[in-house]
């Protein structure tokens, strides 16, 4: 029988007693047979599976084992001493089998030369493979069979301190700690060394005899107590594992170890240079627990103060409040003590005013008061906090500040207003020659910038000649991008937009093939391949559509109108192309990042007039929206280039003549150049194509909007009902009153009007800037570029992402939170003197539940305060709205304002004309935390005669000063 | 070649006390400088505060990463120390290779004897680490790279040994920052005050989106909106492994590269620096980006590059423009001459005195140069004949590359490259070219 023959005996017969007997026999080459043939077996360890079925679904799956345990312990024995470590693994049981007591057996006379390397493999860093417990592991050790590394050993030890019975009870076992002397000799300290789960080791076991007591460190404490372990060097040790760069909760834990050991002064002092030791450590709770140690024996006369003056700046820096206000309390007590320290102490503590807390600075500033003296070295160092010093804490150290030292910044350290100009703002880059359209094509549908959609229709128009012969062949790549954009090869920087512009692309793809016949013949076989694809793919799949759709009848979902503006254009442009028209369209941005020159965009229309190509409406429109406010064109020039209509258009919108006359052909062009120039004027001539008051707030976003609570009706799990119950819930909502103030239309001029005039303004451009989509997923990479369409009235976007991005009072969606801060990065370069829209947007950003949002708002009302073109009013009669019902927590604006009013002089009285604003129209119910806005409030007046005139402020503050909290602060003002 | 590495110190570092004053023993391995002294420097520190609170963040900047696993994290890479010149710098990387920090010991920051010139890998173990907090000011420490006394250990006896993964990452990146930091100038300066206010504004957490560096009248700050003239800096919460340090600073200084690829932030503390430079993004490594690709095409020869290692020594400032008079060379070959020295291992650069400095990776020359596989696959497009030249005239030469599917065009002119593939279309050439560009300057290069 050859072995091969021989194991199948043994397994299929169950001969356990044979199997070593025979092992021994076995030669090198034997053994390599064996476990060839093994390979046949690992079938023991499958199951059958088998379905029990009612009326043909399956209601219950069960398993039996394919092998019986004798011949799974068979396999192991023969695996173990025959296979490689990886084939020995391959059997997960294999390994969970091998007992300790098999190994005793087979040991003796083989031990596999992978078995070390085996019984030390943890996975993930925590996971320890081999099955056997901490006795058996050091009883191999102790044998010479492998030596094991302190990784497993502190994995193993942590268990050895508790038992589980066949009862499934714990039972605290620590008397294996000192079965073996190397145990507490050795290994426990290993506990010190290396990271471990010790922190959780004890958590969710329950003893059998219910004592909670049975802890890792109780255990330390009994070992110590029964003089197992040396106390002092348990302590050191504890105090350096805090400080071993182990996670935060296993630092704490040796931090909390410490102190569960009750060590007396003498014992703290003793170790005093581990635990100052300790302020290097990133965790503030190990920081902390050095604090409480410290304090304990500052005052103790062999106190080491100087080292914990040298580690003052890191702990007066700290984050975290309790570490500072700690940290001053022991330089309080050491200035008490050490006069020679009393300089150098004040002069530290100097550092807590970078702290933009009141209490903190506060407190440093009577440190400073207690103990200083009228040195120059502590003058200078507290001159160089004088612009984070706050009121209060600045009256309490004011004999160290000398007026020559309130010395106001440099000039050029602040940015100083000045109207935007065009130069400033980069050209759009329009390709110039074929290299550049093929290489700008090849990235256009990535979204890599927002302005490529407008240039690569721009640079098509322009270099349409130069797309000819042997160039129509390189723009395979791009076509190729475009294909694979529509067919699915998605990534997260692509929205609804680039996929449209890559079907633009296709069709274009597909015009040269017709007109250019040979030589674009690699589009046609790409196009045919594609198409083969799609086809095939609508074919095969019944959840699969066509994704090779038509330009003209490409849409989303949700059918947004600005999507349709977009495609207005992009047929249009595809016309032009047809048409062999190279004249430039009329809105194409001439300066990044969307607008146009406006002595341009007049000689474009002379250019259209002069040639006679009928002009787009629409891209007329978008024109006019994009056009750059801080420009003007002469009359003269004006009148010279244009004529007809164009010409009075272009006088009303580009000039200080503001005179209307008709007729008004071009009605939405009209309307459009209305609105741009001032979406709050208005002109009597155009009021008749405008239409009712609401189709106005149609074209400015100026609808009414509120924060409040809106019911609906939630569900709760009843336990005594056992079944989910509805009941009346609210939340709180930003709502849009859009139809509110419809006015009623009725009769035949009613319907008239409703017929004809709202269509007009509904199929103006201002009225399309509207998302409907129900959800802004896909949409949030379009943001930007629907911006870029009318950068001179953004109301009626921001108003729809406030009523769809905002309408909560937290982010309800990361694409809800990345639309936000899309159209608040875009809006940083486009904002202008703009009217009520943008301001209440920005107001509802700055609370908004997003940190980055918030801060991007804060940056642009910081650049906008240098530029004068904000109105801190209106910011804060918004802001104020978002604190009805505590929409928005006080909590997120006051954290943000902190890093905003210190900026300059002007951003300072910028604030308190904002928090003026705010607080005069905030609810009379104090809001949480108002005393934060107070603060501000108080930090940031110059004027308080201004706060004193106001009488519906007085009235509010009368109101809030019935609250102990806010009184004080109340009367300060 | 194996794709372990193995670290073999005879002994733990440690941080011995004795009597009056401390020892910071630094035990240290090399693969390619067997049988030299084993000991670099020995000698008194003067800031020993300052040094061992900088030596704790470089270990935290070793140990930390910010793209892979915890259970990748566990692997260990030691630091490496360069002693010459009458300067001590201890360099190390992330795990992720995205954030590469250098300690740079003065000549004024140490009172002691270099007793050989070099480079090596240093034991950098939790317990020494540890024992670094303990370092108090005023105390006196001596260091030691390496052991001084040879006798008190057997030769060939090693008490510590650590088996981890080649660390292509480090090498790799190691080759290639050197030419980021040398692009980078310096834009900004500030003091303490100003580093703590600004420290305070790195968001919480971990961050995904760029942040801006921006002056807010006299105040340094993180913004995350972006404005034209600001520096920008991917994943800035890295920032975070500089704080413990910002408190004890004279002044901070930030470099950025031009195209903002990559960022230094320079701690000054009298005779320490602290330099940290992070990579554009949080999730990419320098390692992986192609900085040295285009020099490695231009063949440099050999023996030119031994003559330059046999004869230059640790920390010895490396001056091409001298180079390059004095032997005749032109300054195209020049510039990639040093991009080629860097990326073989054998240069540092300093900031401060914007100049590369000589210093051998302590590892074997064919480990680092293990090949880049846009470069292999630039090499197998010309290999395979994939490359056409389609034209060249007056500087302008275009080519045509066979690429998945479509052929792509070629542009270069001058010193502008332009290619119509997607990973060019993407990053414009900010992360090195791609392997089509790569594979028409190679068939150029045959061609001539």
């Amino acid at each position: 029988m050859t072995p091969a023959e021989r194991i199948g005996d043994l397994i299929k017969n169950e001969k356990e007693s044979e199997v070593i007997p025979f092992l021994q026999k076995l030669d090198k080459k034997e053994k390599k047979e064996v476990a060839k043939a093994l390979k046949e077996f690992e079938y023991v360890w499958e199951f059958n599976f088998k379905e029990e079925r009612s009326g043909g679904s399956v209601f219950r799956t069960s398993s039996t084992p394919k092998g019986t345990e004798a011949q799974k312990k068979i396999f192991t024995i023969l695996s173990f001493v025959c296979n490689n470590q990886r084939d020995y693994n391959k059997a997960w049981g294999a390994r969970r089998q091998m007992t300790k007591a098999l190994m005793d057996q087979i040991l003796p006379w083989y031990c596999p030369t992978w078995l070390e390397k085996d019984i030390n493999d943890i996975s993930d860093g925590s996971w320890a493979q081999t099955p056997l417990n901490y006795d058996e592991l050091v009883d191999l050790e102790e044998k010479g069979y492998v030596t094991l590394t302190p990784e497993l050993i502190v994995i193993r030890i942590l268990e050895s301190i508790r038992t589980q019975a066949n009862d499934h009870k714990w039972r605290y076992v620590p008397g294996g700690l000192w079965k073996r002397p190397v145990t507490l000799d050795k290994h426990i300290w290993y506990l010190f060394d290396y990271e471990s789960s010790i922190h959780w080791s004890d958590q969710y076991i329950s003893y059998v005899d219910e004592v909670k007591e049975h802890t890792w460190k109780e255990t330390f404490k009994l070992l110590i107590e029964t003089d197992r372990l040396n106390r002092k060097r348990v302590l050191s040790s504890s105090l350096q594992a805090a400080n071993k760069n182990f996670n935060t909760s296993a630092s704490g834990w040796f931090i909390d170890l410490f102190f569960y050991l009750e060590p007396t002064d003498e014992e703290m002092l003793e170790h005093q240079h581990d635990i100052l030791a300790l302020f290097t450590s990133p965790h503030s709770k190990v920081i902390n627990g050095a604090l409480k140690a410290i304090k304990k024996i500052v005052t103790q006369k062999d106190f080491a103060r100087q080292d914990f003056v040298d580690n003052a700046p890191v702990l007066l820096t700290s984050e975290t409040k309790s570490v500072v206000k700690s940290a001053l309390m022991v330089l309080d007590k050491i200035a008490r003590k050490d006069k020679d320290l009393k300089e150098t102490i004040c002069i530290h503590a100097c550092q807590a005013f970078l702290q933009q807390d009141n209490d903190i600075q506060l407190r440093a500033a009577k440190l400073i008061a207690k103990y200083a003296d009228e040195t120059e070295a502590l003058k200078g160092e507290i001159s160089m906090y004088q612009s984070t010093l706050m009121t209060e804490p600045k009256g309490h150290v004011a004999f160290l500040i000398e007026e020559a030292d309130e010395e106001p910044l440099p000039e050029e350290a602040f940015e100083t207003a000045q109207l935007p100009a065009l130069e400033d703002m980069g050209p759009l880059g329009v390709a110039r020659d074929f290299d550049e359209l093929m290489f700008l094509s090849s990235q256009a549908f990535d979204n890599n910038e927002a302005h490529h959609f407008d240039a690569l229709i721009a640079s098509l128009i322009h270099l349409q000649d130069e797309v000819k012969g042997s160039n129509i062949a390189k723009l395979e790549p791009a076509l190729q991008r475009a294909y694979k954009s529509v067919m699915g090869d998605w990534n997260s920087r692509v929205g609804y937009l680039d996929n449209m512009l890559a079907t633009f692309f296709i069709e274009y793809g597909k015009m040269l093939v017709q007109e250019q016949g040979k030589d674009a013949k690699v589009l046609h076989d790409m196009a045919t391949a594609y198409y083969n694809q799609d086809v095939e793919m609508d074919r095969e799949h019944g959840w699969y559509r066509r994704r090779l759709t038509p330009l003209k009848t490409w849409h989303t979902s949700g059918s947004t109108p600005v999507y349709f503006v977009f495609r207005e254009m992009l047929v249009y442009s595809l016309e032009k192309l047809s048409r062999g028209d190279s004249t430039s369209l009329l809105s194409t941005p001439t300066h990044l990042p969307c607008f146009i020159d406006p002595q341009v965009l007049v000689d474009r229309v002379k250019q259209y007039q002069e040639k006679k190509i009928p002009i787009n409406e629409l891209d007329l429109q978008i024109a006019l929206a994009r056009c750059f406010p801080y420009k003007e064109v002469s009359k003269e020039y004006i009148n010279s280039s244009l004529n007809a209509e164009m010409q009075r258009l272009f006088i009303f919108y580009l000039t200080e003549d503001e005179r209307l006359s008709g007729p008004f052909e071009r009605q939405k062009a009209w309307i459009t150049a209305a609105i741009s120039k001032d979406p709050e004027a208005v002109y009597e001539e155009l009021e008749s194509l405008i239409g009712s008051q609401h189709d106005r707030q149609k074209l400015t976003g100026a609808f009414e909007w509120y924060t409040g609570l809106e019911p609906f009706m939630n569900q709760r799990y009843d336990y005594k009902k056992r079944k989910s119950i509805s009941f009346k819930d609210h939340h709180k909502k930003l709502v849009v009153k859009r139809n509110a103030n419809e006015n009623a239309i009725s009769g035949v001029v009613g319907f008239i009007k409703k017929k004809f005039l709202s269509k007009k303004v509904d199929s103006s451009l201002y009225a399309q800037m509207e998302i409907k989509e129900q959800w802004l997923e896909g949409l949030s990479n379009d943001i930007a570029r629907f911006l870029s369409l009318t950068p001179n009235n953004p109301g009626p976007l921001l108003v729809s992402l406030m009523e769809k991005g905002l309408k909560w009072s937290t982010f309800s969606s990361e694409s809800d939170k990345k639309s936000v801060i899309s159209a608040l990065e875009y809006l940083a370069g486009i904002w202008n003197e703009y009217s009520k829209v943008p301001h209440d947007f920005l107001a509802i950003t700055m609370t908004c539940s997003d940190k980055t949002a918030r801060t991007i708002a804060g940056e642009i009302w910081v650049n906008e305060t240098f530029n004068q073109r904000i109105s801190h009013a209106q910011v804060g009669a918004a802001l104020a709205k978002t604190y009805t019902q505590e929409f928005s927590p006080v909590k997120r604006f006051a954290d943000l304002a902190i890093n905003l009013y210190t900026v300059s002089p002007q951003h300072k009285e910028g604030m308190f004309i904002l928090l003026h604003n705010c607080l005069r129209n905030m609810p009379e119910e104090p809001a949480r935390n108002l005393k934060k806005l107070l603060m501000l409030l108080k930090e940031t007046t110059s004027d308080s005669a201004k706060l004193k005139e106001d009488e519906l402020l007085q009235s509010k503050f009368g109101q809030w000063k019935q609250t102990a909290s806010l009184k004080k602060v109340i009367e300060s003002l | 070649m194996s794709d372990t590495i193995t670290y073999s110190y005879n002994q733990p570092s440690t941080l011995r006390k004795s009597g009056t004053s401390d020892e910071l023993f630094l035990a240290q391995y090399s693969e390619v400088q067997k049988g030299n002294s084993p000991c670099f420097f020995w000698g008194k520190l003067t800031d020993p505060f300052i040094v061992s609170r900088c030596l704790i963040t470089l270990s935290n900047v070793v140990k930390s990463s910010f793209n892979l696993s915890p259970f990748q994290m566990a692997l260990l890479k030691d630091p490496i120390v360069t002693a010459g010149n009458e300067r001590i710098r201890f360099e190390g990387f992330s795990h992720c290779a995205g954030v590469y920090a250098r300690v740079d010991v003065m000549p004024d920051g140490h009172d002691g004897e270099f007793l050989e010139n070099g480079t090596t890998n240093v034991d950098f173990n939790p317990p020494m680490i540890s024992a670094l907090s303990a370092v108090r000011k005023n105390e006196n420490v001596v260091l030691s790279v390496g052991q001084k006394e040879v006798g008190l250990h057997r030769e060939g006896e090693k008490t510590v040994e650590r088996k981890v993964p080649l660390p292509i990452k480090w090498i790799k990146g190691l080759t290639t920052v050197q030419i980021y930091l040398a692009d980078a100038t310096e834009e900004v300066k500030g003091n303490r005050i100003q580093a703590v206010q600004l420290f305070r504004t790195i968001p919480k957490g971990k961050v995904k989106t760029d942040y801006y560096l921006v002056k807010r009248g006299n105040q340094w700050m993180f913004s995350p909106m972006k404005s034209n003239d600001a520096i920008c800096i991917g994943g800035v919460h890295r920032l975070k492994l500089l704080e413990p340090l910002i408190p004890l600073i004279d002044e901070f200084r930030v470099f950025p590269h031009p195209d903002m690829q990559s960022t230094t932030w320079q701690l000054y503390f009298g005779t320490v620096r602290f330099s940290l430079t992070l990579s554009r993004d949080h999730w990419r490594g320098f390692s992986g980006e192609g900085a040295a690709l285009e020099s490695l095409i231009e063949d440099v020869p050999d023996e030119w590059i031994q003559a330059f290692d046999n004869y230059s020594y640790a920390n010895q400032a490396f001056n091409p423009t001298l180079l390059a008079i004095e032997e005749s060379l032109d300054m195209a070959q020049i510039k990639n001459i040093t991009a080629r020295l860097a990326a073989m291992g054998l240069l540092g650069f300093d900031l401060d005195h914007n100049e590369y400095f000589y210093r051998r990776l302590p590892f074997k020359m064919d480990r680092i140069l293990s090949l880049n596989p846009r470069l292999k696959g630039a090499e197998k497009l010309v290999a395979e004949n994939k490359v056409t030249i389609v034209s060249e005239e007056s500087g302008r030469v275009e080519a045509s590359v066979e690429g998945s599917g479509v052929n792509h065009t070629v542009v270069i002119d001058g010193e502008q490259a332009r290619c119509t593939c997607t990973w060019f279309a993407r990053h414009q050439g900010e992360r090195g070219v791609c392997k089509h560009i790569l594979a028409t300057k190679k068939k150029l290069q045959v061609n001539d």
